[in-house]
Formats: structure tokens, C-alpha cells, sequence
């Protein structure tokens, strides 16, 4: 998402402008040192995942060749959640849950009327003192291959890594999009 | 299988309509939310396999409104949430829902086995109808309704490869007439209005 990029480098930047001048004017002793700003750790709110069936509602894949054969789609979600930075600008660079085979950072581009899904290459931005969004339509952390039925209700672990805070672990509250 | 020919100029027509989409010139006012097809033309029939493994023929359905949508299972969100706002779209018409189908039509017919379709398109609403065929029987309807798709391979992805697809909900008549298509993100109360207004107009004979 070029547009996030931009903003969130010029957020990060209205944000260093801010920073700077803060330190430059009104610095009192105390305030002076290394140009940590107040150290309020990132915060990760608002996080859920789509309600999905998982494998063991589908059958075994020895099917025949017209039932699909080995590479039938596997089931999957999404897991959305708000990200709130801290003082420093920070990347979502992995996550890791139990819940599927595997879990990849991914976004989804609408064009022209047209639907596109990518893996996010290099993280997803987490702009300083500004939050950035996952979605549906836009950024998400993609289960693919539900090793369990994701039941409305219900909830699941994420670990989340970023890049400078480290690993978050984050509790995933399962909802049914039908509302 | 059979996909009326000609039909191909829907596409043309589609682009042409979202090109315009949001100027001024947007013919008289009409209730209905897409954006219409003036004049509203047949929709092309085609005949794939359903979930179950029976032949599903759009002809019949006749007599019903249909929304009509062409997807894959393994779309994070825009699919699922289609699917969704159409399910509740027709549980809010109450005992007119019956006169709605909804079919999804798979434009990843290789991995959206039968197995997979009938896992998936039913858990949204147990009336909807998850069609699929060979790539090629897929290639020749989405063609005859204008839908672009396209799979993208994602090496760095467990996924394989994606289908980048066009999300829209093509709205036939009682009378299996293309009315109209509704963009992605169409509020569902919108939905469920252009529906009404559907149901109610009934079937030319
Ligand atoms: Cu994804």
C-alpha cells in the first residue's frame, strides 16, 4: 500500500520534526539526554479473527482426481487488530499462532474494481506515536491451513514480533462476520 | 456447457460503467444502487457443477432473483465478507429470502475442489450455491459476464499463488435479466433494498 507508506514516513517524520523541536526548545535538564521520547510501549488493540471452518470438517485428501485431489485450497482466516506506536516508529516483521500451518503478514489491494492479495514484503509499518490498521480490504496476518475450526466466541493466541518492541503475544477474539 | 455468445461485450460495457462511476453523467435516478445495465439484457445461461456435484443450470433459476458472484476460497476478506452481506441481505427480506439465490462461482476451480465448496459456501447461508467446472468452463462464463481474473503466482507465500479477481455481485432479475452489479464495499442495507424492490417487481411471463 503505497499511500500507507507515504503517510506513515510522513507521520514519522512530522513526529521527528516534533521530537526535535521539543528537544531543541523547551528542554528542561531532565529532558536533555539521549532524545528518547516518553517511553510508552507499543499497544496492539481491537484484535480478531474471521470465523472459519477448519480441516478436520473437510475430507481426507486421497479424493479422486475431480474431488480436487491433493491441492485442494486449504481452509483459512484473517486476524485484524490496531496497532498503536510508541515513541519510535516500529515494524510488524512475523506472527506465529498454533491455530494454522502457517501465518504470513499479507494485504490486499482493490483496483479498478479489482481484488489483489500479496504477502507484505518487509513488515507492516507501526508509524511512532500514530497506529496503523489491519483490516479487512487492507493489511491482515493470514492463516492459511486451519489445523482447527475458528468457532465465534471463541479464542486463540497470536505471537507477534516487531522489530524494535520484540514479541508480543496477543489474545485473538474469534467473531462471526455476521452481523 | 453452454454461455450465450456475444455476451463478451459485457465486459466492455462493465469498464466503461466504473469508468464513469462517480461522474456526473449517471442516467435518470433509479432505486436500485449498482451500477444498471440500460437496457437490462440476459444473462448469459451457463450450466457448472454445484457443491454437490450436481449440474447447476443458471436458467433454473428463473423466477428467482439471483446475485451472482465469482470468488475463491482462499480470499482473506473481500470474499467472505461479500458473501456475507449477501447472506444477510436475504434474511432481512424474511420469507420472500426463498425467492433470492445466491450463487458463487469459483475462479480457482483447481483448488476449490467440490470438497472445498461444500465446506465453505454453505457455512455463509445453507441456501447458497458454490458452482465450479474446468478452468476452461470458468474461463468462458466469467468471460461472458465481463469478470476479469487472473492467478498470481507468490513464490514467497504458502498460498502458491493468488487470483486477483474483480469483486462484484451481478444482480439478475425474476425474469434472468443482467440488471445491475454492485461494487465491493455496497452497504448492505443497500443490498437489501435493491432485493426488495426485485422480489416485488416479480417475473415477466
Ligand atoms: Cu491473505
Amino acid at each position: 500500500m503505497k499511500v500507507q507508506d507515504i503517510l506513515s514516513r510522513g507521520l514519522w517524520i512530522v513526529v521527528l520534526v516534533a521530537v526535535l523541536s521539543a528537544c531543541g526548545g523547551a528542554a528542561t535538564p531532565a529532558a536533555v539526554m539521549p532524545p528518547s521520547p516518553a517511553p510508552v510501549g507499543l499497544t496492539i488493540t481491537d484484535v480478531w479473527a474471521r470465523a472459519a471452518g477448519g480441516a478436520m470438517n473437510m475430507p481426507t485428501p486421497t479424493a479422486s482426481a475431480d474431488m480436487g485431489g491433493m491441492d485442494m485450497a486449504k481452509p483459512t482466516s484473517a486476524v485484524y487488530m490496531k496497532i498503536t506506536g510508541g515513541g519510535m516508529a516500529d515494524k510488524l516483521i512475523q506472527a506465529e499462532s498454533t491455530v494454522a500451518e502457517t501465518v504470513e503478514l499479507h494485504t490486499v489491494e482493490m483496483k479498478d474494481g479489482v481484488m489483489k492479495m500479496r504477502p507484505v514484503e518487509g513488515g507492516i509499518d507501526v508509524p511512532a506515536n500514530g497506529s496503523v490498521e489491519l483490516k479487512p480490504g487492507g493489511f491482515h496476518i493470514m492463516l492459511i491451513g486451519l489445523k482447527q475450526e475458528l468457532r465465534a466466541g471463541e479464542k486463540f493466541d497470536v505471537k507477534l514480533t516487531f522489530e524494535k518492541a520484540g514479541v508480543k503475544q496477543v489474545t485473538v477474539e474469534i467473531r462471526s462476520v455476521q452481523q | 456447457m453452454s454461455v450465450q455468445k456475444g455476451a463478451v461485450a459485457f465486459g466492455l460495457l462493465l469498464v466503461s460503467a466504473f469508468a464513469c462511476f462517480g461522474c456526473a453523467g449517471q442516467p435518470t435516478a433509479s432505486p436500485l444502487h449498482g451500477v444498471r445495465f440500460e437496457p437490462p439484457k440476459l444473462a448469459p445461461d451457463f450450466t457448472l457443477t454445484d457443491q454437490n456435484g450436481n449440474p447447476f443450470t443458471l436458467g433454473s433459476t428463473r423466477g428467482q432473483v439471483v446475485m451472482l458472484y465469482f470468488g475463491y476460497t482462499s480470499c482473506p476478506d473481500v470474499c467472505p465478507l461479500t458473501l456475507v452481506d449477501m447472506a444477510t441481505a436475504r434474511k432481512e427480506l424474511g420469507k420472500d429470502a426463498e425467492l433470492v439465490r445466491v450463487v458463487f462461482v469459483t475462479v480457482d476451480p483447481e483448488r476449490d475442489a467440490q470438497a472445498v465448496l461444500s465446506r465453505y459456501v454453505p457455512a455463509f447461508d445453507e441456501s447458497f450455491i458454490g458452482v465450479r467446472g474446468t478452468p476452461e468452463e470458468i474461463k468462458t462464463v466469467a468471460d461472458a459476464y465481463g469478470v476479469q481474473y487472473k492467478k498470481t503466482p507468490l513464490p514467497n507465500s504458502a498460498l502458491g499463488y493468488a487470483v486477483d479477481h474483480t469483486a462484484f455481485i451481478y444482480v439478475i432479475d425474476r425474469s434472468g435479466r443482467l440488471r445491475q452489479v454492485l461494487p465491493f464495499g455496497t452497504k448492505r442495507q443497500d443490498i437489501t433494498s435493491d432485493l426488495r424492490i426485485l422480489v416485488v417487481e416479480g417475473a415477466e411471463s
